[in-house]
């Protein structure tokens, strides 16, 4: 279920209705069923996965955190996985048949599913062997105990992210070494679906066992709050990556809808929804046109190409954290902040602090860090700024365009650190003396995004080559649509106000009459946006 | 509470000064700027039509006028060989066929064309004017051109519903397969009169109406029927949007990223239509030949749902995948049709082919 759909629109009224009808404490059961429904939207089977990886860092987080589990404590994890895997995998919905409003129609012969079987049969056998070795995992000296369920979790959760998301990459990548040595390894390809957002919620959870190991929060005691904190449906597939410590304590505390809240939260979905589909989804065409052709490209157009994947990239992915926010704040919970005006910065590091700022300081504290951060000497400072960088860039994607991306954001990070040193202060200067240094730094943004949306390393050898040895300035590109013509310099407008007003609420210090003008401008383009051709969001993917 | 007063005041505004500015021409016959087309793809079919359609041919648009069965023995245009020893061909198609043909003139001199068809015309509408115009003329080849993208709408009656953005209201019989037999139903209308008697009187255009939507899976009546949103511009955007999802729904029926389906036995009537077609012409004593056009998002699928039946019934064909493949988004000007580079080398395979075909 994607937020700019008609689905959507049907769903979020009916949660809200239910969410304020029902008292306070079945409110966190009306947003765990419905981020269990938005999930199970795009596959139902991805809903076992989901239930594995929070049964997984529930009970290992207790185990790091009190060192014991109630038995209803390990009940509860039990039937959860167990009726999941029933639920979902061993009953086969394709057998299931709907018709109009008349009642479905189930073909029996086809509703068990041998592969769910086989899953369930394992899962009764991975919950049988845990229950078995509780009681010599109880006698564990404390240290051995959490350091060896956090190793399960990392193991667990990074082990289900390597299957799903880069298993069949490096199959692929070592194919052709191990042709060389006359190994056939084609057959060890998996058929297997991406589940989507896999890595937001992964690393979301991570985060969680990581923090209770390091005793920065206590252990989640109840398997629906802890549930409810992976599956909460906003940030669910594309972020912002929440973290335990941020969200928890908003799930399980008070919350109130106050005016301020859904007058911010309704600017915030009116944006989102302006940035993907006015902007995002009016570029999208115009950028294929330049990645997607199989022919030679010219250097105006790879520049332009580039320069429209910029703004398609930022409306797409800030489109879709801004209405995650804004449809969170109906329900009093404030999210992290994922970008802030990132095409502002005036070098890498600025860029960093601006863009993605979840992942980015995900990295910083769970990877950076504990690599060593800058503590060490200044090439071990320049080692774990490109070692954690690369893994960012393959956190994107199991493809080697974004290493690549990855490596490239940490040679400029690397850089522009060895040119300017550590402690250099920040840019301070007034938005007309910051614009040309923007300019200047955006052109190698535009290289990053080239790299990063090229559909093969043979395309980025192509366009680079191009860029830098041929000089055709014709411009073939398709033409953007109507809604992103206007949109991006609508955009441009509302961030250079931001800008000044060093505040996201800017919009509210305008004269009303003008409000109400940039209101009506964006539903204005947003409906022109929705003849665009609607494209799924780009970091669903990842 | 004001502040949402005052953005519902402007957007009443703009919706009236966008109406008033991009208004479209008065005349039907003078083409609409871009942005006027713009802010009228959402207008319904019926609304176009009544705003294209005038009292006479001469001062309705002139998408109106063309591609009726009725002028079926009408050439859009006869272009006469330069070089001794002609090779009269007719031609059947749309503007993909006509500007093939146009540059294969250039390349060989002998060509002589008779062009006959209607913008994006699907084989049903290629297939029915050839047999209409059979008798017509003294062709040595008789040749159809087929576009991917509209490969689909052999199971529709008309244009106007799957082009709803700029509908042109020529129709075409639907051809069913009955018991291995093509069975075609005719349209409800065949030529331009027929229609604006029709907008004339209730009675007959609900007939047409009633006919389209038993026959034309892509009718929609919401896409179809005058109604109050037309005099919105927000009313015209929004039924855009819904009508851009439907026609996506539509061709996604038939059409898919591992190429063409059968769905309504789509493919088993292109097949039949191009085995009779095949053997119509060589009764006639002509040679008949095929180009196959392969648009943006089709690249392969075009020979790969006819190509088998061509061959089997040496019929000689080309397609344009071989030279000007639409994976290379280079190959394809802003409004889809090919370059004029890659016009070029199609004509050039297809000239090869035709100089073995007829020696």
């Amino acid at each position: 279920m994607v937020f700019n759909s008609l689905t959507f629109a049907i769903f979020l009224p009916i949660v809200l209705g239910l969410y304020y009808l029902v008292p306070r404490r079945f409110q966190n059961s009306v947003l765990l069923v419905a981020g269990y429904v938005f999930y199970g939207f795009w596959d139902i089977r991805f809903l076992y996965l989901i239930s594995l990886s929070t049964v997984l860092d529930f009970c290992t987080g207790l185990m790091i955190g009190d060192g014991r589990m109630t038995v209803y404590q390990r009940l509860q994890p039990t039937l959860h996985l167990l009726l999941f895997s029933l639920l979902f995998l061993v009953f086969d919905w394709n057998a299931v048949h709907f018709a109009g409003m008349g009642a479905p129609r189930v073909d029996w012969e086809h509703a068990i599913s041998p592969f769910g079987l086989r899953v369930f049969a394992l899962s009764l056998a991975g919950v049988i062997v845990a229950h078995a070795l509780y009681p010599w995992l109880l006698r564990l000296p404390e240290d051995r105990r959490r350091l060896f369920f956090l190793r399960v979790s990392l193991f667990g959760q990074l082990g289900m992210l390597g299957v799903f998301k880069y298993y069949n990459f490096f199959i692929e990548s070592g194919e052709v070494l191990a042709q060389r040595i006359g190994l056939d390894v084609s057959r060890l390809h998996l058929d297997i679906l991406l589940p989507i957002g896999i890595s937001f919620y992964t690393f979301q959870t991570l985060s969680y066992v990581l923090d209770v190991y390091w005793r920065r929060m206590q252990p989640v005691t109840h398997l629906l709050d802890f549930a409810l904190f992976v599956s909460y449906f906003p940030p669910l597939v594309a972020g912002p990556i929440e973290r335990a410590s941020h969200l928890i304590p908003r799930l399980l505390g008070e919350r109130k809808l106050t005016l301020d809240a859904v007058s911010r939260g309704s600017f915030l979905i009116l944006l989102g929804l302006f940035k993907k589909m006015a902007i995002a989804d009016g570029l999208a065409g115009s950028v294929s046109s330049i990645f997607d052709t199989t022919g030679t490209v010219g250097s105006l157009d790879i520049i332009a190409g580039s320069v429209a994947f910029a703004f398609q990239v930022y409306c797409d992915f800030s489109g879709y954290s801004d209405i995650a926010t804004g449809v969170s704040l109906f329900f009093g919970i404030d999210l992290l902040k994922n970008f802030e005006l990132p095409y502002f910065s005036v070098n890498p590091s600025e860029f960093w602090r601006r863009w993605h700022i979840s992942l980015s300081t995900w990295l910083r504290d769970y990877l950076y860090i504990p690599l060593g951060g800058n503590r060490g000497t200044e090439a071990k400072t320049q080692r774990n700024l490109m070692l954690t960088m690369v893994i960012g860039g393959l956190w994107h994607g199991a493809a080697w365009n974004f290493v690549l991306w990855g490596a490239y954001q940490g040679l400029l990070l690397a850089v522009h650190r060895a040119i300017v040193g550590a402690a250099a202060p920040a840019f301070d200067g007034s938005l007309w003396r910051r614009l040309p240094r923007m300019l200047f730094f955006f052109a190698f943004v535009c290289y990053g995004w080239m790299l990063f949306r090229a559909d093969s390393l043979e395309q980025i050898v192509a366009f680079t080559r191009t860029l830098f040895t041929s000089f055709d300035f014709t411009l073939t590109m398709k033409r953007p649509t109507f809604s992103a013509l206007l949109g991006v310099p609508v955009l441009l407008a509302l961030e250079f106000l931001q800008f000044s007003a060093r505040t996201p609420l800017f919009h509210r210090r305008l004269w009303i009459p003008v409000r109400g003008l940039v209101y009506a401008t964006l539903i204005l383009l947003i409906v022109m946006g929705t003849s665009n051709d609607s494209q799924q969001f780009i970091y669903f993917q990842f | 509470m004001r502040v949402v007063g005052w953005m519902l005041a402007w957007l009443v505004v703009f919706d009236l000064a966008a109406g008033f500015a991009f208004r479209p021409p008065a005349d039907p016959r003078v083409e609409p700027g871009r942005l006027q087309a713009y802010f009228e793809y959402g207008r319904s079919i019926e609304g176009k039509l009544r705003a294209m359609v005038t009292a006479d041919d001469a001062t309705s648009a002139p998408i109106a006028t063309t591609g009726w069965l009725a002028d079926g023995a009408r050439p859009d245009a006869l272009r006469k060989a330069t070089a001794a020893d002609r090779i009269l061909i007719a031609a059947y198609g749309q503007s993909f066929t006509h500007k093939m043909l146009e540059e294969a003139q250039h390349l060989d001199p002998r060509i002589e064309m008779r062009l006959l068809g209607g913008p994006g015309a699907p084989l049903s509408h290629s297939f029915k004017v050839q047999e209409l115009d059979r008798h017509q003329h003294e062709a040595r080849v008789v040749l159809v051109g087929i576009l991917a993208s509209s490969l689909q709408f052999l199971v529709t009656q008309t244009p106007m519903n799957w082009g709803f953005e700029a509908p042109t209201p020529f129709t075409y019989p639907r051809y069913r397969l009955e018991d291995g037999v093509l069975r075609a139903t005719d349209p409800p209308i065949t030529d331009l009169a027929g229609l604006r008697k029709a907008l004339a009187d209730p009675d007959a255009f609900r007939e047409v109406r009633a006919a389209l939507d038993a026959n034309d899976p892509g009718f929609s009546a919401f896409l179809f029927d005058q109604d109050l949103l037309d005099a919105s511009v927000f009313g015209r955007l929004a039924r855009r949007s819904w009508g851009l999802q439907h026609q996506t729904e539509f061709t996604a029926r038939y059409h898919g990223a591992a190429g063409f389906t059968n769905r309504d036995g789509l493919l088993d009537v292109a097949r039949a239509l191009l085995v009779d077609f095949g053997r119509e012409v060589r009764a006639d004593g002509r040679v008949p030949f095929v180009v196959l056009f392969e648009d943006r998002g089709y690249a392969g699928h075009l020979v790969d749902a006819l190509g088998a039946t061509l061959t089997a019934n040496a019929i000689p064909f080309v397609s344009s995948g071989s030279v000007a493949p639409a994976s290379d988004l280079g190959n394809f000007v802003a409004d889809g049709h090919f370059t004029p580079a890659a016009n070029e080398r199609i004509a050039e395979a297809f000239v090869e082919k035709l100089r073995a075909a007829v020696p």
